[in-house]
């Protein structure tokens, strides 16, 4: 702690009259929850199979809202061949030839996503950095990649169906360029990765071991009102999103 | 901190009053974004949890050196650094810095009221750094050489033709008032310089110390293109803009994108707790947090006014707000407009030098009622008048004007006594005489003066209730019991 930093919180204690008061503050600062609150809201998500359908309905009602597009599949091969069509059938914004960036996840390696677009030669790309090389350089050919994709394919760690949002959370094989740079994001996941709304999803954060040192809530296609309030979708962002949900 | 313009309030206000589009912006703005979030009050989001996250909040101020040092020390085991600016100007030295190490040539800005506040552009562009604002509406009003005048629509006062004619100009496109032909120009052009940027500057929305996190709300996603593809990002936040956990900001990311937009959430939020981690593929290789208490340790130190830091800033208040609306933004002349700037912009910067604007509010307690986290600005408003009345050694504020506290001092003592009180009415009476034409004070003299260039005052009747009580009533009253 350097100097400045110590006199901050000499000032700091000083306006809160912690340095001359003898009364110790012991409160639970950081347990804000009720007692057994957290445990309710991770026992709401075991779901029956019904409820969880009941979710992806009230899902695709918000989403028509949020110009997010929601597509079922029944099998994670299903989801390869609706992906390769929204591929199939979206032209590049920037032009340059059909290439996507994806993940490395295993739901999206089931995808077979590779095989489903080879007929339109679209390529796909894995965001992962080659263990083998340096990093630097890795990083610099994979950001190369995301900003020539037309396309970006993530998983979703959960989504709240109240709301649309999607939690990726960041990490090796999981560039966070994947769901931004490229013109269009696919995400991906499956039906008990579904849950109610945030408190609900906020619960499963909490319950992680650990967080990552990013992630993200991501909720349709990037969107901006800045001229007259007339809403405009792809300000910077995608300018279109996709979700994908396998009802295996 | 910067002002964008040399007049004065009264003159800012007067050009704003006769502005007819403005005002239809802004009514838009209001009756859709303001009435809407009231609408969400009354509906989905019950008093009880608003109270809740207040009570979080004001938790969270009581002990925010130990909520500090949490989120501190968790952002440094991730490898990023935190640094502490006691005024505006350290901090945006150290962005200088940061960037001079860094051999940085251009910088992305995500929309961030402290960067304003601190005045950071014009000091990096001294030093032949471009600074580009990369939200769309942040972006024009650069291009344009403007003033922001909303927290979360920052061009509304300009129309589309004026933002067509702009682009032809600035971005040689052909002459288009099509929002989405005019977007889609903006995104090609900020799209090079957020791919080019080697830094990215940002706020900070909510950070929660317990996960080591700052969180940034967005729904264009060029915050998100200013933290991840330049190899530098730094995030600057007002000391307050802290909360202890995890639920805490569940509770209050649900208030804030419904106070700002009556939005569910906003299509993206972003929680960065430091550089890129070992097998990233991508982010920031270094990630600084700049606290800042800029004026902000004073207002915690006052009961008075420790209250207003819980705000979230979601510029709910100025969806709701009367003055707001008929005023605008750009009347405030400050980084922070609105009735939550009328309290703030006096504590951050001399409540002498802003007199106009807590005394400019209407008091009628919109804003209090919309305020996600009840902030009583209404009262902080009060207590400043007072301050500006009868002066305030703690926060160095002369009295504005002692003839006025003279003179309420005199009435006080006048209507005290009911002698004084008569005389000063007989005087009154006579003295009055020459201004009254049509039964009405047209021309007031002094303080006076000021109201009745707009409006009439009444004159003090030929005889009060008292002196008609005696003359009239009394005596009839006594016939009646007679009877």
């Amino acid at each position: 702690m350097n100097n400045a930093e110590q006199t901050f919180f000499t000032r700091l204690r000083d306006a809160l009259g912690r340095n001359s008061s003898t009364r110790a503050v012991r409160e639970p600062l950081f347990d804000s929850r009720e007692p057994g609150e957290l445990d309710a809201l991770l026992a709401r998500t075991n779901r029956t199979r019904k409820e969880r359908l009941d979710l992806l309905a009230t899902l695709k009602e918000f989403a028509a809202i949020l110009n997010l597009r929601i597509h079922t599949a029944s099998s994670t091969d299903g989801a390869g061949k609706t992906i390769a069509e929204i591929a199939r059938t979206t032209d590049t914004e920037w032009g340059g030839e059909k290439r996507i960036t994806m993940h490395d996840n295993p739901l999206l390696h089931g995808l077979n996503l590779e095989g489903h677009c080879k007929q339109d030669g679209i390529a796909v790309d894995i965001s992962a950095i080659d263990p083998d090389k340096d990093e630097l350089t890795e990083k610099l050919r994979l950001r190369h990649q995301a900003e020539a994709a037309y396309m970006g394919i993530t998983g979703a760690d959960w989504c709240a169906a109240d709301c649309g949002a999607i939690a990726v959370m960041a990490g090796p094989g999981r560039g966070r360029a994947t769901s931004l740079v490229p013109s269009v994001h696919v995400a991906v996941l499956t039906l008990d990765q579904l849950v109610a709304d945030l408190p609900e999803l906020y619960a499963q954060l909490e319950n992680r071991a650990s967080l990552p040192v990013s992630f993200n809530f991501i909720s349709g296609p990037s969107k901006t009102a800045d001229i007259e309030a007339h809403m405009v979708h792809g300000a910077h962002g995608p300018r279109e999103m996709h979700l994908i949900v396998i009802t295996e | 901190m910067h002002e964008q313009s040399d007049k004065s309030y009264r003159e800012l206000a007067n050009e704003a009053l006769g502005d007819e589009r403005l005002h239809s912006a802004i009514r838009m703005i209001q009756d859709r974004i303001g009435k809407g979030t009231r609408h969400l009050w009354k509906t989905e989001i019950s008093q009880e949890l608003r109270d809740k996250a207040k009570k979080a909040r004001m938790r969270t101020l009581d002990n925010l050196d130990k909520v500090l040092t949490t989120l501190t020390e968790k952002i440094r085991a991730n490898g990023g650094h935190v640094y502490f600016a006691k005024t505006a100007e350290d901090a945006r030295n150290y962005c200088l810095k940061v960037a001079q190490k860094n051999e940085v040539k251009r910088v992305v800005k995500g929309k961030s009221m402290t960067s304003a506040e601190i005045g950071v552009d014009h000091l990096l562009e001294a030093h032949d750094i471009e600074v580009v604002e990369t939200d769309l509406g942040e972006f024009i009003i650069q291009l344009a050489h403007d003033a922001p005048s909303h927290i979360i629509a920052p061009c509304i006062h300009m129309d589309k033709q004026q933002i067509g004619r702009l682009f032809e100009k600035e971005l040689g496109i052909p002459y288009s008032e099509d929002p989405p032909t005019l977007t889609k120009a903006a995104r090609k052009a900020l799209r090079e310089k957020l791919l080019s940027a080697d830094m990215g500057i940002s706020g900070c929305n909510l950070a929660c110390a317990e996960t080591g996190h700052i969180s940034l709300v967005s729904n264009e996603g060029n915050i998100r293109m200013s933290t991840t593809m330049p190899k530098v990002h730094v995030a600057l936040m007002g000391m307050e803009r802290v909360i202890a956990t995890l639920a805490e900001h569940d509770m209050l990311l649900r208030l804030l994108t419904r106070g700002a937009a009556a939005q569910k959430i906003s299509t993206y939020v972003s929680f960065l707790g430091g550089p890129r981690q070992p097998g990233e593929p991508d982010g920031p290789e270094e990630f600084h947090l700049v606290i800042i208490d800029n004026g902000r340790m004073k207002m915690l130190a006052d009961p008075r006014f420790r209250e207003v830091l819980s705000c979230i800033r979601c510029g709910s208040c100025l969806n709701i707000c009367p003055v707001y609306g008929r005023i605008g933004g750009h009347a405030y002349n400050a980084p922070y407009p609105g009735p939550i700037g009328a309290v703030v912009m006096p504590l951050f910067n001399g409540v002498n030098k802003h007199a106009d604007l807590c005394r400019g509010e209407s008091l009628c307690g919109a804003c209090k009622d919309i305020c996600p986290v009840n902030n009583d600005l209404p009262r902080m408003l009060s207590e400043l008048r007072h301050m500006l009345a009868y002066g305030d050694e703690q926060w160095d504020v002369a009295p504005v004007d002692k003839g006025e506290a003279l003179a309420f001092k005199g009435w006080y003592a006048a209507m005290s006594s009911r002698t004084a009180y008569n005389l000063l009415v007989k005087t009154g009476r006579l003295a009055q005489a020459p201004f009254v034409s049509d039964g009405m004070l047209k021309k007031g003299i002094g303080p006076l003066g000021k109201w009745t260039a707009d409006r009439d005052f009444p004159p003090i009747a030929r005889q009060t209730f008292g002196e008609r009580w005696k003359t009239v009533h009394a005596p009839r009253l006594k016939g009646d019991s007679n009877e």
